[in-house]
């Protein structure tokens, strides 16, 4: 006993020590961190990132304008939004530079993406190094949300997390007094209400979310969900979604002979009275459309009640990217709380904030980031089984 | 032969080089990639595995046959009934008038103005509700989007008719058509009787190759059929485009062997336009010469007239429907009119509207007019000697343009590895534009050119002009109005592009078209309303030009219009 002493106390004294040197070397850390920042920040400067994203919604258009506006008095980095219908066309076209071997002057430099446009990105080697952690913002991320795993494949540092969606559905409340939560009781309501409700025509991104959400409604157990899907589990757990469509689809819009195109057809729907209620992923949609007019006044955002279908939204910075550092600072600038509080605010865009809400402005912090009980997104082989699947049975 | 000669005869080599290299070659390369891959077993399995294919391509044929054979036999009889020249009928020379505005509208803003007046919820439903329906909720009818495609058929006439029409009217020199008519009146027939049986049936040979763009378009039209058209199955083009826009890159090889099944489509009904034109002069002689007189039926001039008002009433709802949602607020079921309003899209948008509108007027124009000049020197290489490969120059139209576009985009890419430039600007995308708006306008110049009276270009070269100021002081001024219809043709065709610009510009060149499509103009109708409006004012102001403009360039012309 006597004997261990001194080594116990030697080890005593050297405690604070080791701590100070893990302290010191923490601090170097940040500091070698900071100074690679401040190196992609002078870099970026005067740098045009052309940002190939998703055009069709006139609020999100506005924002990103505000957005460069902000980069580039602070930054000196211009931002140019590249406004495209469908981001897969962007992946097609870096699929065209990597096999032509296009591997630097990329006409792209930022992408807005997630689900299987990442995963496409991701398995052919698109995308390069990871990033995200030399973004200073990205330690404000709150880690709850579901921003490491994008449709279950990892991120990997690959994208950043920019925004979140949650499955739900804009229903008229001057049509439906009481709106559905459960698969049961949207069966029960569109039953009594032939004609009144559809969904995007699957393998369309909202269509497929619709069947995953009702998937995930009628499983029990739902952890084969969240593995690559075997023939044996896919029919057994599928076997209730079939017979729920099966008595849904002769009470759907048009008897589910015709199926919209999109979320934004059904929403032009809801807006005409054919339908009573549309599909979203956006939980604030509902309430900027009726804040500018273009959904009817009582229109309101309800999800399910065991939980609504959850995923992240990102920024991914393709391998032959131009303006690389350029990329960098516009995704910094894009998860700052300024951008992100504004970013959640409906009269501008209304997509949740996926910062911790003690980093966000006072002002912004009383709207939490997950409106809805979240249920994140099933392995991806369920969703290309569940689209294969609804093709054979109802897309002829 | 004169120096002049001399120097003629060595530019055609020179410029077909030229043609080839930077017309031809990208679209043998792109088509050389589909066929590579389209061809793959995997690719055909994986196609021919698709529940519903078959009802897909017989759908594609249907509605691309039909609407060719319906705007041709609308065109027709529109032209037969337009009455004498110096006493054209009312309607028609009301239609004539109308014409540039006809063709100047969208396509797709005309089909959401289209869906909006045919839709349960749509403006007709809404004249007589609840009025007389008792409808307080729009009725869970199917109207447009029918199985059968009628919707999109009749869509497709009503925008077919107008271009087939400026293609006739390009075709008939007045001077001769009167001559024609005053023959044929003199020997005791009726106006329509001439048309039918002298001036139509010649009118063939010049319409041959715009029927073929219409034949094709109707094979290969998507953004139409996506908002018309049957979609259970969609046709065979929706189809593939979807499955182009598929992540998961399986789909790409069997849209590649779709792509040739598109392909063969297309191939099949330009033989059947083919086999009609033979059968309609072969078999169709006898009825033409069996000198039968008769008095114009009155149900055909009817009938004419009709179709005039329809096509004419329509247009003006669509455009009534587009400029009302535009400035809507709310505008909900069953109200006629819009309950509020709002110019918040038009004050939004106004801002940043002038350099888009300039850059899509640019490059409308630059296309248009570098399209003309080739076709000019292109035909004018032809003459007397083998003709170009008409398969060749069709090939644009007549395949998926995102199959082929990825594939030149491919080896650009591929080519660009080389020099420093990345293939991206304002050139690239005048370029890639080109490759689409050559066909259009070698399509619409090629009959008139086709039939030109040789005798007046020897008459000069025997007077001693060269052959340059032959060409120039007479060969052109008389074909100015075809020359003049196939750059508007042109300049409407490089306005409505969106997938080159979008890939051979990448954000750097943006017109009024990116900008429409990227918003999803086809699914909010406010912004449609409003980028439909914006869209049809280029082409309109370059349509009115090509009608007006000739009669001013040559004397010889006037009375044409």
């Amino acid at each position: 006993m006597i004997k261990t002493l001194p080594l116990l106390k030697s080890l005593l004294c050297a405690l604070p020590l080791l701590a100070g040197g893990a302290l010191f070397a923490h601090a170097s850390a940040n500091e070698a961190k900071d100074a690679h920042w401040q190196q992609t920040l002078a870099q970026a400067k005067g740098q045009t990132v052309y940002f190939n994203a998703w055009g069709g919604s006139p609020e999100i258009n506005a924002y990103l304008v505000w957005a460069g506006q902000e980069l580039e008095r602070q930054y000196q980095v211009k931002l140019v939004q590249v406004k495209v219908d469908d981001i897969a066309q962007s992946v097609s076209q870096l699929l065209a530079n990597k096999q032509a071997g296009k591997d630097t002057g990329g006409p792209i430099d930022l992408l807005w993406v997630n689900g299987e446009n990442f995963k496409a990105l991701k398995e052919q080697g698109l995308l390069g190094a990871p990033f995200s952690h030399e973004l200073p913002n990205l330690a404000l991320v709150d880690k709850n949300l579901p921003v490491s795993e994008d449709f279950t494949v990892p991120v990997e540092g690959l994208e950043a997390p920019w925004g979140i969606g949650q499955l739900n559905f804009m229903v008229n409340g001057d049509e439906v007094a009481t709106p559905p939560t459960s698969a049961a009781t949207l069966l029960a309501w569109v039953k009594e209400h032939p004609g009144r409700f559809t969904y995007p025509k699957p393998p369309q991104f909202h269509g497929s979310s619709f069947l995953k959400q009702i998937l995930l409604e009628l499983t029990a157990d739902p952890a084969p969900l969240y593995r690559e899907a075997t023939d044996a589990d896919f029919d057994r757990l599928t076997a209730p979604l079939w017979a729920w469509l099966d008595e849904l689809h002769p009470a759907l819009w048009r008897k589910g002979k015709l199926f919209p195109a999109s979320a934004a057809e059904t929403r032009q729907l809801l807006d005409d009275g054919e339908l009573a209620m549309a599909i979203s992923f956006n939980p604030q949609e509902a309430q900027s459309a009726v804040q500018n007019g273009t959904l009817p006044p009582n229109v309101v955002a309800v999800a399910m009640e065991k939980g609504a279908l959850t995923n992240s939204h990102f920024l991914a910075i393709p391998y032959n990217a131009t303006a690389r550092a350029g990329a960098k600072v516009v995704a910094n600038f894009l998860l700052s709380p300024v951008a992100q509080a504004r970013k959640a605010e409906p009269a501008f865009w209304g997509d949740p904030s996926v910062l911790q809400a003690s980093a966000l402005p006072v002002s912004a912090k009383q709207a939490p980031a997950l409106r809805f009980k979240a249920k994140p997104e099933p392995h991806p082989s369920w969703q290309l089984r569940l689209e294969a699947a609804w093709a054979e049975r109802y897309g002829h | 032969m004169s120096p002049a000669g001399h120097l003629e005869s060595n530019w055609r080599p020179l410029f077909g080089a030229g043609c080839a290299a930077l017309l031809a070659a990208p679209l043998l390369a792109g088509l050389g990639l589909l066929l590579a891959e389209g061809v793959a077993p995997p690719h055909l399995q994986w196609l021919l595995a698709q529940p519903g294919l078959w009802h897909s391509a017989a759908l594609s044929l249907w509605i691309g046959a039909a609407s060719t054979l319906g705007s041709l036999l609308l065109t027709a009889l529109l032209l037969a009934h337009s009455g004498q020249q110096g006493a054209k009928s009312r309607a028609f020379s009301l239609l004539q008038r109308l014409l540039s505005p006809l063709l100047a509208l969208p396509h797709v803003a005309f089909a959401i103005g289209l869906a909006f007046l045919l839709a349960p919820s749509g403006w007709l439903l809404r004249l007589v509700s609840p009025a007389l329906t008792g409808f307080e909720f729009p009725p869970d009818w199917q109207t447009i989007k029918d199985p059968l495609g009628l919707g999109l058929i009749f869509a497709l006439i009503l925008k077919e008719t107008p271009f087939l029409l400026l293609m006739a009217l390009a075709a008939l020199e007045p001077a001769k058509l009167a001559r024609q008519q005053w023959l044929g009146a003199s020997l005791g027939f009726s106006a329509p009787q001439i048309w039918w049986r002298l001036l139509l049936p010649a009118l063939w040979p010049a319409l041959r190759l715009p029927l073929y763009a219409v034949a094709a378009y109707g094979v290969a039209v998507v953004d139409l059929a996506q908002l018309l058209g049957p979609d259970a199955p969609a046709p065979l083009a929706v189809r593939l485009w979807l499955w182009y826009q598929d992540p998961d890159l399986v789909w790409r090889g069997a849209t590649a062997s779709g792509a040739l099944l598109l392909l063969a489509l297309s191939l099949l009904l330009l033989a059947g336009l083919r086999l009609l034109e033979w059968g309609h002069t072969s078999i169709g002689k006898h009825v033409w010469l069996d000198g039968r007189r008769t008095e114009p039926g009155l149900l055909a001039a009817r009938l004419a007239s009709g179709s005039v008002f329809v096509l004419i009433a329509v247009n003006l709802a669509v455009l009534g429907a587009l400029l009302l949602w535009s400035l809507t607020r709310r505008w909900s079921f069953p109200d006629l009119w819009p309950s509020q309003w709002s110019g918040q899209h038009w004050q939004d948008l106004l801002p940043g509207l002038m350099p888009l509108l300039i850059d899509s007027a640019l490059l409308a124009l630059a296309s248009g007019l570098l399209a003309l000049i080739l076709v000019v020197l292109s035909l004018e290489a032809q003459q007397g000697r083998r003709p170009w490969p008409l398969w060749l120059i069709c090939l644009p139209l007549l395949l998926p343009q995102a199959s082929l576009l990825f594939g030149v985009r491919l080896g650009l890419d591929w080519l660009s590895l080389h020099w420093t430039g990345n293939g991206i600007g304002w050139g690239w995308v005048l370029w890639s534009q080109l490759l689409f708006v050559f066909p259009y306008v070698y399509l619409c110049l090629h009959g008139p050119y086709r039939q030109f009276d040789p005798r007046l270009v020897q008459a000069a070269l025997t007077l001693g002009a060269s052959p340059w100021r032959t060409w120039w002081r007479v060969k052109g001024p008389l074909l100015a109005r075809p020359m003049l219809f196939a750059f508007a043709v042109g300049a409407a065709v490089s306005l409505a592009q969106y997938l080159p610009t979008l890939l051979f510009g990448a954000g750097r060149v943006v017109t009024i078209t990116t900008e429409a499509v990227a918003i999803g103009s086809g699914l909010n109708r406010r912004l449609a309303g409003l980028y439909g409006l914006l869209q049809l004012l280029l082409p309109l102001f370059i349509y009115l030009l090509a009608l007006w403009l000739p009669a001013r360039l040559n004397p010889a012309l006037k009375g044409a219009r």
